[in-house]
């Protein structure tokens, strides 16, 4: 399965991955349709064993405003896989992102994916790999939780649910 | 055997003398030459976004350049120095922590100010104005630019890395980079104060 076909899914806007209850739930790569509305509300998340996502959180910031979540993302699986796409209903726009410095600037730079190595981790930290929530729909407030779905090469899909806390 | 006794006394008495230096956690600018100036007019029917950095003598003054769409870099900074002030008790009285926007274009000076306070009410925040953010860039000889379409509202912001650190003689001592612990940080700071 290749980024291609997902982009192909996404497209066409029947997949939608949206937000299961508890922590982080598991999905299939075949995927299954629900409405484009669908929600924190509505949970629709599909599973397959082998990844598991620790300690997810995301920063509280205002309505209109941008933040990150962070998570360390752990594969059991016997091949490597990517990540390459974020989704959330939280934000306008969801996107990868890393912060890099610069000589004495720091700078922040949309990356296509990070790379899950079999049977290893990969660290979304702060200064570092993160998931940008562009322009909050709500304020996310500290206790909030906040879905973000988590899209890999293989067509895996994982739905975490971040609690919103400062560090 | 007499020697060695006299030796270490020596050495001890040299630690008192301050010959024996403690490093600091931050980057120490040598010569500390006297800080550039920094004067933002702040919102007119909001006196507290005001700044005049050389009528800060006095008080170690704590410096950050970013922005408030900034989703990682600037609220982890703000977080560590939130983390710092906690670390120096209850007295932080002679140390003034301000959040400088490089972003004018989305950030009033008041946006800037609510920003900071969000992480301790301490903190405050301003924006310049086109012209002062122009100056400001220039004496400090730092850089801020926005990246991607500055058209929309998704841009980034590049700035600088470091939180600048005045000490209490208006002279810009210390660069702390991202990542120092809030511990060292606060240690960095009462040893200014
Ligand atoms: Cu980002």
């Amino acid at each position: 399965m290749t980024s291609r076909t997902i982009y192909a899914a996404c497209a066409s806007g029947l997949i939608f991955l949206g937000a299961a209850c508890g922590g982080a739930e598991q999905a299939t790569p075949e995927g299954r349709p629900t409405t484009p509305t669908d929600s924190v509300a509505s949970p629709s998340a599909m599973t397959s064993p082998g990844l598991t996502a620790v300690e997810p959180w995301a920063r509280p910031a205002d309505a209109g405003k941008n933040t990150a979540v962070y998570v360390q993302l752990e594969s059991a699986l016997p091949e490597g896989d990517s990540l390459t796409g974020v989704r959330s209903e939280a934000a306008e726009r969801t996107e990868l992102h890393e912060s890099v410095m610069e000589g004495e600037m720091m700078r922040m730079r949309p990356v296509a994916g990070f790379a899950l190595p079999a049977g290893g981790r990969l660290e979304l930290r702060p200064m570092g790999a993160h998931v940008m929530l562009l322009r909050l729909r709500d304020p996310l407030v500290p206790g909030d939780t906040v879905a973000v779905t988590f899209e890999f090469a293989s067509g895996r899909s994982l739905v975490v649910r971040a609690g919103v806390r400062t560090p | 055997m007499r020697s060695v006794v006299r030796i270490t006394l020596l050495w001890f008495s040299a630690l008192g003398l301050g010959c024996v230096e403690r490093p600091w956690h931050g980057i120490v600018r040598s010569p500390a030459d006297p800080a550039p100036s920094l004067v933002l007019a702040g919102a007119a029917d909001r006196p507290e976004t005001r700044v005049r950095l050389d009528s800060l003598r006095g008080q170690v003054v704590v410096l950050y350049f970013g922005y408030t769409h900034c989703p990682d870099v600037c609220p982890t900074t703000l977080s560590d120095w939130a983390r710092a002030k906690r670390a120096l008790g209850a007295d932080t009285t002679g140390i003034r922590w301000i959040f400088v926007s490089v972003d004018p274009t989305r950030d009033t000076p008041a946006d800037a100010d609510a920003y900071a306070r969000q992480f301790d009410p301490a903190f405050r925040g301003t924006a310049p104005t086109d012209a002062e953010l122009a100056l400001l860039l220039a004496d400090w000889s730092i850089a801020a630019y926005p990246e991607g379409d500055p058209r929309t509202p998704d841009y980034t912001v590049a700035h600088p890395a470091h939180t600048f650190v005045v000490d209490a003689e208006g002279r810009f001592r210390l660069m702390i980079p991202p990542g120092v612990r809030a511990d060292d940080i606060a240690d960095d700071l009462r040893r200014l104060r």
